[in-house]
């Protein structure tokens, strides 16, 4: 997500992801044609409203996902998705007693914040673009291979993604191996250019000595084990490894700079302010996930239940337990209570705020999304069928997270508590073959 | 936070009895009629997993498991 203020919106697409996006759109509908005149497609549609709480973050999603199985079992599966963001999300300064004032990002013009608010920068809005297709060809009885590309695009993020994955069949079809890799290069192009970590915030109408863009690489490896347990049961296992390498900041958190036994600001060097610094995440980060899901089929009902473990060389280990309970009523209706658990330790580099004591070397965040915190979900789905394979389903789902209050200096306590976040999300999906 | 050589042995034992114990479970053709039902295909709802897989990803320090863990977006 980026941030653009008024005076930043003058959008325009690179030539090289007009390029990809078209190269992509082009080959999509040479699939679909393709798929189109010989085999059926079970295209899956959405619109997704979500809402947080107090004037945070909002979006309006439109989802689509289309898949065939063409006459020589080729399958293939094309993605669409298109995003409208706005609001506001906190910054990582802390709130105060007294009011504050910071530069936008773009370094045209600022926001005050009163005393004793969260900062937030509400200018947050975005539209985000979304293609992906994936092509999956058998090679032999029990062997099939393929290969993914996606890109994405936002006003100041631009996403590129190759996959390959080989899928075996053993024990009669009751077991399947996956192995799958994928390669992705994302552009960060933040609005103001990419700010140095632990600079100063700038002042406003200064003229910046920043580079435009910054770049990492993903590589993502999952290998897989999916097994039919019984006539009603089935589980899958997956280890997954995420190794990324480059600018992995984000541009637009920084935090705030105080004595830490008094938590009196320093004052900023350049603006008649207090001083604020960019945050310096490490360049890297690996990370290992492993993720269990299992499927029961009783005689009018379908349970489904899944935890995953992850842990990282930033230090954040997570658990994450969800279930899905799916009722099936008269006439092919269905409904699914969910519930999800979410819990994650801290980033060791994870900080409220920077000391004025401390030597500007270390890395330090405080994105409260680096903090220690739980989040649960709470959410149903309603399904009903349409016509010939179609099905219409809707879902309201509630999140919310809670985290510890941020260790700050007393005289800064009765103002900052961890941002705990409340949000509503709708989507109404509806299913067809074309 | 465990080892990249720790969580590698535990793959592989994992994989190995995984494996192992996969040969002598299963069912025949015939007994397919409820797992061949598109709702007990694992990620038959895809669209629904990608929108919460999208969602999380912006709001949690962690993601992935599924399938692929990061990139993709600059919400996070």
């Amino acid at each position: 997500m980026q941030l653009i203020s008024d005076a930043d919106s003058d959008r325009r697409s690179s030539g090289k992801v007009a390029g990809i996006a078209s190269a992509l759109a082009a080959a999509s509908a040479q699939l679909i044609a393709a798929g189109g005149a010989q085999a059926e497609w079970d295209v899956n549609t959405s619109l997704m409203f979500y809402q947080e709480a107090d004037g945070r973050v909002q979006d309006l999603s439109f989802k689509s996902l289309a898949s065939t199985t063409r006459d020589n079992d080729d399958e293939i599966t094309v993605g669409l998705q298109l995003d409208t963001l706005t609001g506001a999300s906190p910054t990582g300064a802390l709130a105060r007693p007294e009011a504050q004032s910071f530069t936008r990002p773009s370094g045209r013009g600022e926001y005050t914040i009163a005393a004793g608010e969260h900062p937030q920068d509400n200018t947050f809005n975005d539209d985000r673009y979304d293609l992906s297709i994936n092509w999956l060809r058998p090679y032999s009885q029990d062997l099939k291979l393929g290969l993914g590309a996606s890109v994405s695009k936002e006003y100041d993020y631009l996403h590129l993604g190759l996959s390959a994955q080989a899928v075996r069949e053993l024990n009669n079809k009751n077991t399947t191996l996956r192995l799958a890799i994928g390669l992705a290069q994302d552009e960060n192009k933040p609005v103001g250019g990419v700010p140095r970590p632990l600079s100063e915030m700038q002042t406003t109408d200064t003229v910046l000595d920043r580079t435009s863009s910054d770049d990492k690489t993903i590589v993502d490896t999952v290998l897989g084990v999916t097994q039919v347990v019984s006539r009603r049961a089935i589980v899958q296992i997956n280890y997954a490894l995420s190794i990324a390498n480059g600018y992995l900041n984000d541009p637009y958190k920084f935090l705030s700079v105080i004595d830490p036994v008094s938590g009196e600001a320093d004052l900023s060097t350049s603006a008649d302010r207090l001083a604020y610094v960019f945050e310096q995440r490490p360049d890297s980060r690996t990370g290992h996930n492993l993720y269990t899901e299992w499927r029961y089929r009783l005689d009018n009902s379908i349970a489904n239940l899944s935890y995953r473990y992850h842990t990282d060389d930033w230090g954040i280990d997570s658990h994450t337990l969800e279930g899905r309970y799916r009722f099936l009523l008269d006439g092919g209706r269905y409904i699914e209570p969910h519930l999800r658990y979410y819990n994650q330790s801290e980033a060791d580099f994870y900080a409220p705020f920077l000391a004025n004591t401390a030597p500007l070397t270390e890395d330090a965040s405080a994105d409260y999304r680096l903090a220690a915190f739980t989040g649960t979900t709470i959410g149903a789905k309603y399904g009903r069928p349409v016509g010939k394979n179609g099905e219409l389903g809707f879902r309201l789902e509630f999140y919310q997270t809670r985290g510890d209050d941020p260790d700050v200096p007393e005289s800064l306590v009765a103002v900052n508590s961890y941002p705990d976040l409340s949000s509503v999300f709708g989507q109404v999906s509806y299913r067809f073959s074309w | 936070m465990m080892s990249l050589k720790t969580i590698t042995l535990a793959a592989c034992l994992l994989t190995s009895n995984v494996l192992a114990g996969c040969s002598v479970m299963g069912v025949q053709p015939w007994d397919r009629d409820l797992l061949a039902q598109r709702q007990m295909q694992i990620g038959e709802d895809a669209l629904d997993l990608a929108t919460d897989d999208h969602i999380y990803f912006s709001k949690e320090a962690t993601s992935g498991g599924r399938g692929f863990g990061g990139g993709g977006c600059g919400c996070n």
